[in-house]
């Protein structure tokens, strides 16, 4: 089965590169993850839009190339030149202790889809428990990290592995509501940037532990 | 009849629609947006009244609407004699406060419109709750009943009183409401139907720690609303706080839908239960009337005065109640409606004059701007009308005759007397006891509104604002005028209800009261106790009307006199010298004293040369609720220790949000699996 084979070992990757995101230092270099990231799961969706017959699916391939791999990663460049800062990524967590976690994360999403993949009727079906650990990842990041524009990172990577969750397990969702989902994605990150810039210009910092003044 | 009983209940929404509206539509032009709304309340509530005597008549109406909410059953009504009584309540009680409303909310020039609105919401949704015979339903209108109110109280929001009243309200409200849901869907799940009406059916199937524990909390719940104590905190603080007329309505009919929902549980849904639920409720009856009164006496502000009392006059309505229960627990079914008619009858009563008397004091309060009596008297001579209605209203309370409260509270007596039919000693002491308390209750009744009239409207001025007074608008002392005269009518001739609520009883119990009457006598149990309140009446007024002709005919020189009231003959005569309100009550806190836990304080500024001649004397006697103290005290003391231990989760950390949703989501996962 070579389709089974092929979405497995995307899906691997997929998930390989959610670990080489946190282990990066430089915002630059975690962009750059991402847009692999993203790049992967649109050769996924390619792939299963060629075993799986799905016409549609090609084009949501090249959309999600396009918006995810290109447009994104420059929106979030710009804002990161525009903050200019490079380093200094601000975790709570040190890069072993978050591997650490994630990996039981891994774990736990392993344990948790363990009846959806006895089920074995889809061939894609062992790429789920991989998507869903990059769902809790993704989470965990949006957690542990200080500031505001790694934390959109956090939510981006969450956001492509509820994708892929459904890619994999329905073999996508109907394109219209495909297309409103990348829309909604662009807008926020193009939203959030506004706002990044906004909140280090009025408090002189994107550290959002600061907003904590604002609690009554 | 099916049908005409339809299209009135269809034209009654269409009225109160049509006022909601209205005032909408009107915001603007004040003059005629309070015109318009409280004129389609007027009408809604003719509407009401139009559809109670169709039902207290045998009318019946069904209608399922399950397609508006689809769920639980959607909506479902009915209207039989029992709701068709507490539709006359509820129209007694809010026609003439529309009438009323209609100048007198000339007064909040600001607040017309959003008044009006939340009244064309607050009547119809009592009206839906009366009528609702699904759980839905009835919560649905129980809940848009209580906010409706809550936001009327809320009338003069810029003052921090209203809002601490408001609140109070708000919280009562909803821990009511909470215990009714509790029993609400606890009864649906043991009876496997949400439709009340089948549970009557079904409720000797179920098991009886369940039952009790429904009753329990469901009456909990509907004592909450009904202002009984311990639970009636809200009530003297709401009612000052509303505007008049909707205090008139909140106390002389709201709260008497907690005693609809408690009748309709505990002699209906329930089935029939152990003879405690009665006992509970008869000593929570006797609690209520007892320390409502003796509350009511010591307050200073005469719609507190009026509040307090209505906490008196729920007890003496749960005593009634209390009664039945006992009585149909030892099968004593006739016994048991005698003592279900007397407290619907006070129901009643209680509708109208307390409705009167909040009117009366509203058109006070508005011309003298206070509610405190220390500032008041001397009225009757501005205010004439005012002064008699109220009058009549404080007469009528007291229970004296010829009055409407004598009625009930006599056929009250007789039911708690005819309690030697109960072979159980503890229970005849019990019964012993709510006697005496309610004689006493009567008593100190009549001492309390000598005080609320007296000290208002008699004697001199003790305000200036009082020399400013006028008497009030024709359309109020129009609507004071009614229920005067259904207070005369209703205590001369008590047949006009006797007959229409013993039918509705046998509908509701299944036994004809032990009570038979007709257009001038009713006798009690045979002839246990027979009064004639007509002829009574009459010779009332063959003794005036002796009294007068015998002094004119052979009294001395009738010349007037104008002289001060209680001159005493003393040179000087000031309003400082008269009988204050705090006076009139100190003999009680004396006696009461435990009760009270009054707080005193005198304060004396002397002449620096000599300490013989006062310059001023200020003295405080403030009295505090055992209740309040030791029950909600501690209640308010933990709920506020707790708050601030959960505060701690409200860290205002973003990231402490996201770790919260991130540990809920692995504990779904982990649940789920």
């Amino acid at each position: 089965m070579p389709f089974a084979r092929i979405t497995n070992l995307l899906s691997f990757i997929f998930l390989l590169m959610s670990f080489l995101l946190l282990m990066q230092n430089s915002l630059a270099a975690q962009v750059r993850m991402f847009a692999v990231q993203s790049g992967v799961l649109s050769a996924l969706a390619a792939a299963v839009a060629f075993f799986g017959g799905s016409k549609e699916l090609f084009s949501v391939a090249v959309v999600f190339a396009l918006i995810k791999v290109i447009v994104i990663p420059n929106v979030l460049n710009r804002a990161v030149t525009k903050i200019g800062i490079q380093r200094a990524v601000a975790p709570y967590l040190g890069t072993s202790a978050t591997l650490g976690i994630c990996a039981g994360l891994v774990v736990v999403a392993f344990y948790a889809m363990a009846p959806v993949t006895a089920l074995k009727r889809l061939p894609t079906v062992d790429g789920i428990p991989l998507a869903f650990a990059g769902v809790l990842i993704g989470l965990f990041t949006t957690v542990n990290r200080r500031r505001a524009l790694t934390q959109i990172l956090g939510f981006l990577m969450l956001e492509n592995s509820v994708f892929m969750v459904a890619l994999l397990a329905t073999y996508g969702v109907p394109l219209i509501v495909e297309m409103g989902v990348f829309l909604d994605v662009l807008v926020a990150v193009l939203i959030l940037e506004v706002f990044v810039y906004r909140i280090r210009e009025n408090f002189e910092s994107i550290d959002v532990q600061h907003l904590g003044s604002l609690r009554g | 009849m099916l049908e005409s009983a339809t299209i009135l209940f269809s034209s009654t929404l269409m009225f109160f629609a049509s006022g909601a509206i209205g005032a909408l539509v009107c915001a603007r032009h004040h003059d005629l947006c309070r015109r318009v709304t409280h004129g389609f309340v007027f009408g809604g509530s003719v509407l009401i009244f139009g559809l109670s005597i169709l039902g207290l008549f045998g009318g019946r109406f069904e209608l399922l609407l399950p397609g508006i909410l689809p769920f639980a059953g959607g909506l479902a009504l009915g209207l039989d004699r029992l709701s068709a009584f507490f539709l006359l309540i509820i129209a007694t009680g809010v026609a003439p406060s529309a009438l009323y409303a209609i100048s007198y909310t000339r007064h909040y020039p600001q607040k017309q419109s959003s008044m009006g609105f939340m009244l064309n919401i607050f009547v119809p949704a009592m009206m839906l709750v009366v009528l609702a015979r699904n759980v839905l339903t009835f919560l649905l209108f129980w809940e848009a009943m209580s906010l409706a109110s809550y936001f009327l109280v809320m009338t003069e929001s810029e003052h921090e009183e209203t809002c601490k009243a408001g609140w109070l309200y708000l919280v009562m409200m909803h821990a009511g409401l909470a215990c009714l849901l509790i029993g609400f869907l606890a009864m649906s799940q043991a009876s496997g139907t949400f439709d009340m009406s089948e549970w009557a059916r079904s409720a000797s199937g179920i098991d009886m720690g369940m039952r009790n524990l429904v009753f329990l909390v469901m009456a909990a719940g509907f004592l909450s609303k009904a202002g009984a104590i311990p639970f009636h905190v809200w009530l003297p603080r709401a009612h000052p706080a509303a505007p008049s007329h909707v205090s008139a309505v909140m106390s002389g009919v709201m709260i008497k839908l907690g005693v609809y929902g408690l009748i309709r549980i505990a002699f209906e849904w329930l089935g029939q239960g152990p003879a405690w639920w009665g006992a509970v409720i008869l000593m929570v009856g006797a609690v209520s009337a007892l320390l409502g009164v003796l509350y009511a006496l010591v307050q200073h502000d005469l719609k507190s005065l009026l509040a307090f009392s209505s906490v008196e006059n729920i007890g003496i309505i749960l005593l009634g109640v209390g009664a039945g229960l006992l009585f149909r627990a030892y099968n004593l079914g006739s016994l048991a409606s005698l003592a279900l008619v007397a407290g619907l009858y006070h129901c009643l009563n209680h509708a109208i004059f307390k409705t009167l008397l909040f009117l009366g004091a509203g058109a006070v309060v508005e011309e003298t701007h206070t509610r405190n009596m220390e500032e008041m008297g001397g009225l009757l001579k501005r205010m004439p009308h005012t002064g008699g209605y109220f009058l009549i209203g404080s007469l009528a309370i007291a229970g004296l005759p010829p009055f409407n409260g004598f009625i009930s509270e006599w056929l009250t007596f007789q039911a708690l007397m005819l309690s030697f039919n109960i072979p159980v000693q503890f229970l005849n002491l019990l019964f012993a006891l709510s006697i005496a308390a309610l004689a006493m209750t009567a008593g100190l009744a009549a001492a309390c509104f000598v005080k609320a009239f007296g000290i208002t409207f008699l004697a001199l001025p003790r305000g200036e604002t009082v020399d400013q007074a006028h008497e009030a608008s024709r359309t109020m002392r129009a609507s004071m005028g009614l229920l005067s005269v259904a207070c005369l009518a209703l205590g001369v001739l008590p047949a006009l209800v006797l007959r229409p609520l013993s039918n509705t009883i046998a509908e509701f119990i299944g036994d004809r009261p032990e009570l038979s009457f007709n257009w001038n006598n009713i006798s009690a149990a045979d002839v246990f106790a027979v009064i004639a309140p007509f002829w009574m009446a009459m010779i009332l007024v063959v003794l005036i009307l002796t009294v007068w002709v015998g002094l004119h005919a052979f009294g001395t020189n009738f010349h007037r006199r104008y002289y001060e009231t209680w001159g005493c003959g003393r040179a000087l005569q000031t309003a400082a010298f008269e009988y204050t309100a705090a006076a009139f009550a100190y003999p009680f806190k004396r006696v009461f004293a435990l009760l009270y836990r009054s707080i005193e304080e005198t304060e004396i500024e002397a002449h620096p040369e000599s300490r013989f001649f006062v310059k001023t004397i200020t003295y405080r006697h403030e009295t505090r609720s055992i209740i309040e103290d030791s029950v909600y005290a501690p209640i308010a003391a933990t709920v506020r220790r707790l708050a601030a231990k959960a505060r701690k989760l409200q860290s205002g950390n973003v990231h402490s949000y996201l770790f919260y949703i991130l540990v809920a989501l692995l504990a779904l996962v982990l649940f789920a699996k």
